[in-house]
């Protein structure tokens, strides 16, 4: 019964976030290019909220797959591959074979040597990147690239229109498929290694091959995102390989809620729009702000924003 | 044929002999108690029997298949399961949940990516099943973090049941329970199906006493005596070296505490 009462109220907390994702389309009509970058933001931090929340697999490299995603995404269109859905699609698979087979080799770790290792690995990749300016363009990065008009219907417009509905609609249907995936037994499996691997091994599961599935599905959402990006910038810069883009989307997971899938969604725009909002405000003392609100969330709402919101729900319902 | 068969196992952490050539027969439907003083290698027998550690030499069988070499997992997939001293559950999890994770793994459909909790029916009524004989049906939406020490016990035993075990190993079933929760425990374990193989480790003698038909006691890794409960006990060595005159005093019946 508490179960059920539980997910109602995360539900309706849900119908609010795509009520109001959609509002912001109508109201802010001249935010919609910036708008459609955020979503691709909370689509990216949705693939890490998967990793680390329900597999508690920690990691500091995850804008690795996100910026593979958009390299990949960048040399397909510059190679004449420009339809989009087909690009994204690709993307995520590439990314996703990829981590099947670092997953293999550093999910035997857990914690703070994985977290150490998973940041190696990308400052590694970043640096590769930048070596190679024949595949990325190095510090100039990839531009010139553009694609076809969405399902050859809609056509990439300067506004955002386009841009913005598009990453929405993947960002549901990403969303959607995530949360398919944690009411699984597989997602409660998951939840089992995160609280007790080794008591999982014995009730006989097979420990590192179901992390690495699950590692293998968040990267390949990275990397969906990744593609996304390069697709709604039109243009690829090392930016999204960086330590940087990394601990972005940590602090937007944690922000929002490591173990709700709404901590996502709640977190990534909560942080970019106040680091927008902030900047503009004052581009030297921003980080303060933000500083500030990272603390005030870690002391006050346990649990993040996503948990803050449905004990408010709850309360309400209950008083 | 033995539900479970250990063979001269022998097992050496640097100089010091933990199990040393140690035999043991389980038949089918066994309630076999396994004794002895601290350190005397009890746990680290549990250990290589449910492979978290690997003989130097010797053998372990099951129902005449040799299991020496295969891996936790594998063990358990083929019906040889051990419960832990230390309760060692999914702490942020329901009790339902817990038990679940049991049953999926138990009946396979714990890889399914694309299939949702509530559609398995057939599961989740094995899990109410299991809650309810245990009496914990009540609390199945409680997470277990919540529950008091010995209704956690019951949730290990659940999750033991949940695999199917055919020879089962309970390590220290009844520690750190509380005196008034272990009446709780004594029908659990009464309720365990009949023809399931049990070794258990226990200090508490007349938990022994009421559960088990069979002893082995072991002492600085060597079986020092092996066989019925009534006899071991009687019997002068072990009273010397082990029970001491308030043990078998205990397992008589004589005092319930010393």
């Amino acid at each position: 019964m508490e179960q059920n009462k539980l997910t109602f109220w995360r539900d309706r907390v849900g119908v609010i976030w795509w009520f109001m994702a959609l509002a912001c389309y109508f109201f802010f009509p001249d935010y919609r290019a910036f708008g459609a970058s955020v979503l691709v933001m909370t689509l990216f931090a949705l693939s890490f909220g998967l990793a680390l929340g329900f597999a508690g697999i920690i990691s500091l490299g995850h804008a690795m797959y996100f910026g593979i995603g958009a390299y990949v995404a960048g040399r397909l269109a510059l190679a004449g591959w420009q339809e989009p859905i087909s690009v994204v699609l690709i993307s995520g698979s590439v990314t996703g074979v990829l981590a099947i087979g670092i997953g293999f080799v550093i999910l035997r770790l857990s914690g703070l040597p994985l977290l150490m290792v998973t940041m190696g690995l990308s400052v590694i990749v970043f640096e590769a990147a930048n070596k190679a300016t024949s595949i990325t363009g190095g510090d100039d990065g990839l531009s010139g690239i553009s694609f076809e008009p969405v399902l050859g219907i809609f056509k990439w417009s300067l506004d955002g229109n386009v841009q913005f509905l598009y990453t929405l609609v993947w960002l549901a249907v990403v969303f959607l498929i995530a949360r398919r995936l944690v009411a699984s037994p597989y997602g409660l499996s998951m939840a089992g290694i995160r609280e007790n691997p080794l008591r999982m091994k014995l009730l006989g599961a097979p420990v590192l091959r179901r992390l690495v599935i699950m590692y293998a599905l968040c990267a390949s959402l990275a990397g969906i995102a990744g593609a996304l990006l390069t697709q709604i910038t039109a243009f690829v810069g090392l930016q999204v390989l960086s330590l940087e883009t990394s601990v972005d989307v940590l602090v937007m997971v944690v922000l929002g809620g490591a173990f709700s899938l709404y901590g996502a969604l709640m977190g990534a725009p909560v942080y970019l729009i106040v680091k927008y909002v902030t900047q503009q405000w004052n581009p030297f003392y921003w980080m303060l702000v933000i500083g500030v609100l990272l603390m005030g969330v870690t002391f006050f709402l346990k649990g993040g924003i996503a948990a803050f919101l449905s004990r408010i729900f709850q309360n309400r319902h209950t008083g | 044929m033995l539900a479970l068969e250990l063979r001269g196992l022998c097992k050496a952490f640097g100089g010091l002999q933990v199990a040393s050539d140690v035999h043991l027969g389980l038949v089918t439907g066994a309630r076999h108690a396994l004794i002895g003083p601290n350190g005397a290698g009890k746990s680290t027998l549990v250990g290589l029997v449910s492979g978290a550690i690997s003989p130097d030499s010797g053998q372990v069988l099951s129902f005449g298949r040799d299991l020496t070499h295969a891996s936790l997992q594998g063990r358990v997939k083929m019906g040889l399961v051990r419960s832990f001293q230390i309760t060692s559950l999914f702490p942020k999890l329901s009790v339902l949940e817990n038990v679940q994770l049991a049953v999926n793994e138990n009946t396979g459909v714990a890889n399914r990516l694309w299939q949702s909790m509530q559609s398995l029916r057939e599961q989740r009524e094995r899990c109410l099943e299991i809650l309810a004989e245990l009496e914990i049906y009540e609390q199945a939406d409680l997470p277990v973090e919540n529950l008091s020490y010995g209704k956690q016990r019951l949730v290990e035993i659940a999750i033991v049941l949940a695999l199917k075990p055919r020879v089962l190993l309970l390590d220290e079933p009844a520690a750190g329970i509380p005196s008034n929760e272990t009446k709780l425990l004594l029908s659990a374990l009464h309720k365990l199906p009949a023809e399931m193989a049990i070794l258990m480790i226990e200090h508490d003698m007349k938990l022994v006493r009421e559960f088990c038909a069979d002893v082995t006691v072991l002492v600085s890794g060597k079986v020092l005596a092996s066989g019925n409960a009534q006899e071991v006990m009687n019997s002068a060595t072990v009273r010397d070296v082990y029970l001491g005159r308030s043990g078998h005093d205990r397992f008589t019946g004589v005092k319930d505490h010393a």
